[in-house]
């Protein structure tokens, strides 16, 4: 897309128009909704996040004032509401463990977890993207921004540093930074589950 | 030992290696539909009378006005409240002065010494 298209598209989406948005919705939705998918590894999850990203671009597209580009504007609320997302599911977890602790039981309470009750019956897959997401957890969240969108073919490091608001040098070294730390989690991890 | 070491490193290559699948999903070929009937729902919320009513640009000004209006009266009334509040005080005070003798006149003194 030109930016002569993109001008006129943002133009269109200012003055409200449907087809303009459908244009847009188009245009980004596999971006929008694989980058939800990388951050929250659940498929309905990141289709409801990906309708969130929209429906909050459709509200605030006045407010956008063209300072980056459109698509970085769409990447960056799909992020960043992803990110809540997940700090919203992990504040949930944290008051369910108390709950259990008092004895109160909720209703999703009554599901146990896979991974505690029966490990051996998982998948090895499934096991090991859920130790790399619990260590992706853990890191600091522009590194995990970072290595999170570097390994997804679709994004240029320009792209991530769009996303970031920094240069594509730092979107490097926080790359860096972030491997060498999940490498420590991990090696941490798997010394105290290996006998 | 050595056996542990690379068992370690094997596993750490492997979860690291989560991290390079090419895993994408598609999205479903109603998403736009969703899309569209969820921002249906939410412009007839935004079109009741009362939202549209408090969305109107004239009315925010005379909404500001009124609150101002509002806050000086507020204000002049309290100040108003206070200073007559200071002056009956000092008419009660007066009265108790008199009632018990507090203050005495010229006379009163000169009555005392004769």
């Amino acid at each position: 897309m030109t930016d002569t298209d993109n001008k006129s598209l943002i133009h269109e989406l200012k003055s409200g128009g449907t087809a303009a948005f459908k244009d847009l919705v188009e245009l980004h939705q596999d971006l929008v909704l694989n980058i939800c998918y990388r951050f929250l590894r659940n498929r309905q999850d990141a289709e409801d996040m990906a309708q969130e990203v929209f429906l909050q671009a459709h509200r605030s597209i006045s407010r956008f004032r063209g300072d980056a580009k459109l698509s970085t504007w769409l990447y960056r609320i799909a992020v960043s509401k992803s990110l809540d997302f997940i700090r919203m599911k992990n504040r949930k977890k944290r008051f369910s463990s108390i709950k259990n602790a008092l004895g109160i039981r909720g209703e999703a309470e009554d599901i146990p977890s896979p991974m505690r009750t029966n490990p051996d019956t998982m998948a090895e897959r499934k096991e090991r993207l859920q130790i790399l997401q619990q260590a992706l957890n853990t890191l600091p969240e522009n590194q995990r921004i970072a290595i999170t969108l570097s390994k997804y073919e679709g994004f240029s490091q320009q792209e991530i540093a769009g996303v970031l608001g920094t240069t594509v040098s730092a979107v490097e070294s926080l790359v860096h930074r972030a491997k060498q730390n999940l490498k420590k989690k991990l090696t941490r991890y798997y010394e105290k589950n290996i006998k | 030992m050595t056996n542990r070491k690379d068992r370690i490193e094997r596993e750490i290559d492997q979860t690291l290696g989560c991290l390079e699948e090419a895993n994408t999903i598609d999205p479903s070929p109603f998403f736009y539909n969703r899309l569209a009937a969820h921002l249906e729902s939410q412009s007839s919320i935004e079109n009741t009378f009362s939202a549209r009513f408090f969305s109107m640009s004239a009315l925010k000004p005379a909404l500001i006005g009124c609150f101002i209006i509002i806050n000086v009266c507020t204000a002049a009334l309290l100040y108003q409240g206070i200073s007559t509040k200071s002056i009956s005080r000092e008419e009660s005070l007066a009265a108790m002065a008199e009632e018990y003798q507090l203050i005495q006149t010229d006379n009163q003194i000169k009555e005392l010494f004769e």
